[in-house]
């Protein structure tokens, strides 16, 4: 606290009654947001500025048919690029077949991932099966799309050759097959052999979150099942699965945010052919934005896949969890 | 290559006559290095600086690479090159020029995928030529110092005066195969077909397709399919099928001169009644070559007939080596014979079109960002120039397998003899076990000269098709390649997939 003299002494020193306004203000200030927002503040802006700016740019480019070359510029186009969409074979083909992968790489990497990790929880020699079955997960999408492009191989891959031997597949060829694999409704063999491939690399991520999941499973609950003569199934039921049901939906939120940006297998395995059966959605808007330069017609690719996102990511957060109590 | 002033001086005394009496081909050797000696400061003037080369991870820049340093001490500029796929190429070089970054001085610019998409990206290489701070390499780098038109194909677009790129890299397409297997099994093709197997620049793609048919059929113990094609979506799949197209009837998606190309290509010819007989025959050619003829590239389709799975692949020069090499291959060891592209057949021709040896190719060039910085522009101009010279051309030939672009270098004595495999200088290798008691101990000195024969003949017209050079080039090919596979795949009829074709390309150039 100071009084006028020394103010007189040294100006830039607040008077008492300068401090009661300096330090009214601050409060008012502080006041606006709760104290752990204003720690966050400056983490917020630097995450909003390399968020933010990029996601308006895009939105603002999607509304533009981009310069291609020096000395042109961006033609404001409208509504174009989201229109045009609406009869673009491949964004159709793309949408579908995105679904589909969704569909069949989530329903089976839940249900094998989940599996394991209850066969594997609490057994003999844990740490080393763990080991093992999460050894996929650490390598990079693109070799194993190089590892499962040789298996693959006619020529000389042993995966080509077991599938065969075994009557699974018809025709010549995996990778260049168009034709759909079992059933008439299915996908091509091609997709099938890409999901396959996700399938081999990711279910370890979820064995791995289902198994921490399972460690939390309170155990006086187990006991007590047991000690009331419940069995194996009917633990799980009833004890396990909703003791997991928020890990298995981080699981799901997390495998289901990776596809929507998936493309190293793909761009490996098959580039979106043959035919465009394994031109998932992603795949073409990587096209589209890279190949082609189209950063308009990308952007509004790119926009209506985020809000696809946020919609599956509700409608599992919201529709298939909560109303169950997660 | 190390000159001190003392060679050079002796080599002026020497060498004055000789320039005078007019052998500047036959001793180019020595004449780059008194054309080097004497620019020597303006080969130096960069030294220090860095430059990058991005670059596909083709056999001739493996080759540069492993002979940079020649560069180096030419120029004392360091230079990193980077070897990418084709596809990443494009795609970085791009990003890079999109993003006007000059991050890349030098890069390599294929004449369809990159050069007539990113041509105007590229510096004009005239206003180096005449820059008088700048050296200059024996014989120039005019138009008549490259084969046939090859400055037009990689450095020329459109309506454009300017040049982009000069020619750094020969792809052109020969056909190779098994003589040993066709050999072996002929009699069996004459008991079935009443005639004897043998490839000619006569052959056509009717006879190919009854080829492969026949060996599919047989299922020899030592090779399963006729051919191995190139469907993958893509460029390979627009070459692979460029093959055919432009054989049976000279038949081509627009009529523009295919060496400059049209930003505006009007409306595609695809729907006519000859693109989509071709469609119909390509279909069956898939449906006896090797299974993975639809997903494979050049590299691909290489490793199928390498591991002697097919008797025949349509391939670029190029491949030679690896052909020629009997630790990768069972076609080497004098077994494989290269030849023009198959032939069009007029009973696959509609309405009396030529029927001609389809040849087409990639012909990378090498082009100067005109977003780098004026002096990085300048020290890659002088690796350009480097790279295109006679002598380095040469030297990675002969060396690790280059792929010239000079005429100079096919004009050579030893180059020459090079292309007959009778007359090839051989190197000595430690013998490899091909199979049980057949030993290779030699191996051609420059196995890609090997292809020069078909390629010098195919590089003219009416065989040689170049285009279609057009600025949405990445996204036609798409669309294009993915039909055919539909095609090929029975989800649509040659007519349909052809008739999409032509909906989708016309919408695409807004016709």
């Amino acid at each position: 606290m100071v009084d006028s003299k020394e103010k007189a002494i040294n100006p830039q020193i607040p008077t008492l009654q300068e401090e009661g306004v300096a330090q009214r203000l601050f409060s008012r200030i502080k006041g606006l947001l709760p104290f752990h927002l204003w720690i966050m503040l400056p983490t917020i802006i630097v995450l909003a500025a390399i968020t933010i700016y990029p996601f308006v740019w895009m939105v603002v480019m999607s509304f533009k048919e981009t310069a291609m070359n020096p000395g042109e510029s961006d033609v404001w186009v409208g509504l174009y690029n989201y229109t045009r969409l609406l009869d673009d074979e491949p964004f159709i083909n793309g949408v579908k077949l995105l679904l589909w992968y969704f569909l069949l790489c989530l329903s089976i990497e839940m249900l094998l991932g989940t599996s394991v990790a209850l066969l594997i929880n609490n057994i003999k020699f844990e740490n080393f099966f763990i080991i093992i079955f999460i050894m996929p997960m650490m390598v990079a999408p693109i070799i194993v799309g190089y590892l499962f492009r040789f298996l693959y191989n006619v020529s000389f891959g042993w995966g080509f050759w077991l599938l065969k031997s075994l009557g699974l597949m018809s025709g010549e060829t995996i990778l260049a097959n168009a034709k759909p694999w079992l059933f008439s409704f299915f996908p091509s063999t091609a997709f099938m052999a890409v999901v396959a491939a996700d399938v081999w690399e990711w279910t370890p991520l979820i064995f791995l979150i289902v198994l921490a999941g399972l460690k939390a499973v309170p155990q006086d609950q187990l006991e007590a099942a047991r000690v009331d003569g419940a069995g194996p199934v009917r633990t799980f039921l009833e004890v396990t699965l909703p003791n997991i049901k928020s890990v298995l939906l981080i699981a799901l939120v997390v495998r289901l945010m990776d596809n929507v940006r998936y493309i190293d297998l793909i761009y490996v395995l098959t580039k979106g052919g043959p035919a465009d059966t394994t031109k998932i959605l992603p795949f073409y808007l990587y096209n589209v934005s890279f190949r082609y330069f189209e950063f308009g017609r990308g952007a509004a690719i790119g926009f209506i896949l985020l809000l696809f996102t946020i919609f599956m990511g509700l409608f599992f957060v919201n529709v298939v969890f909560k109303k169950k109590g997660v | 290559m190390d000159v001190t002033r003392r060679e050079v001086l002796k080599k002026i005394g020497l060498g004055g006559l000789v320039l005078v009496g007019g052998h500047i081909v036959k001793s180019p050797l020595s004449l780059t290095q008194l054309a080097h000696a004497s620019d020597d400061k303006k080969w130096k003037q960069f030294a220090g600086s860095k430059i990058v080369f991005m670059s596909e991870d083709t056999p001739p820049t493996a080759a540069i690479k492993s002979k940079i340093q020649s560069f180096k001490d030419l120029t004392g500029i360091d230079i990193e090159i980077i070897e990418e796929h084709l596809d990443i190429v494009a795609e970085k070089v791009g990003i890079d020029v999109r993003g006007r970054r000059g991050a890349y001085a030098a890069y390599y610019s294929q004449d369809k995928p990159i050069g007539a998409v990113f041509y105007k990206h590229a510096e004009d290489l005239r206003k180096f030529e005449k820059d008088p701070s700048l050296p200059k390499v024996p014989n120039g780098t005019g138009s008549d110092v490259w084969l046939n038109r090859f400055l037009d194909i990689t450095g020329r677009f459109y309506d454009d005066p300017k040049i982009a790129a000069y020619p750094y890299d020969n792809a052109v397409a020969v056909m190779m195969y098994r003589k040993d297997l066709f050999e072996k099994y002929s009699p069996n093709f004459e008991t079935e077909t009443g005639k004897p197997l043998v490839y000619t620049s006569k052959t056509t793609w009717k006879d190919v397709l009854e080829i492969c048919k026949f060996f599919k059929n047989a299922k020899f113990p030592d090779v399963k399919y006729g051919i191995a094609l190139q469907g993958r979506e893509g460029w390979g799949g627009q070459l692979d099928y460029q093959r055919v197209s432009y054989a049976n009837g000279m038949w081509l998606e627009w009529d523009f001169d295919d060496y400059f190309g049209a930003v505006n290509p009007g409306p595609c010819k695809w729907g006519d009644e000859q693109s989509i007989m071709t469609m119909g025959n390509y279909k069956e050619l898939m449906k006896y070559a090797h299974p993975d003829s639809l997903t494979n590239d050049w590299s691909g389709a290489n490793t199928a007939y390498v591991t002697g799975l097919a008797a025949m692949q349509p391939q670029y020069g190029e491949f030679a080596a690896v052909v020629e090499d009997p630790k990768q291959s069972k076609a080497a060891g004098g077994r494989t014979v290269y030849d023009l592209c198959p032939k069009g057949d007029p009973s696959w021709i509609v309405k009396g079109g030529k029927a001609v040896n389809g040849t087409n190719c990639g012909i990378g060039g090498i082009a100067i960002n005109h977003w780098a910085k004026p002096e990085m522009q300048k020290a890659a101009y002088l690796f350009a120039l480097w790279s295109t010279s006679h002598d380095t051309q040469y030297m990675v030939l002969k060396d690790v397998g280059g792929t010239p672009t000079r005429k100079s270098v096919f004009d050579m004595p030893d180059v020459k003899k090079a292309f007959v495999r009778e007359t090839a200088p051989m190197k000595k290798i430690k013998p490899v076990e091909m199979e049980k008691g057949v030993m290779v101990d030699k191996v051609p000195l420059m196995p890609n000269a090997l292809t020069y024969g078909p390629i010098l003949k195919g590089i003219w017209k009416p065989d040689f098709v170049v285009g279609p050079k057009v600025p949405k080039f990445n996204e036609y090919i798409q669309i294009q390649t993915s039909e055919i596979h539909k095609c090929v795949a029975d989800l649509k009829s040659p007519k349909e997939a052809c008739l999409s074709i032509k909906k989708k390309t016309d919408r695409l150039f807004r016709v």
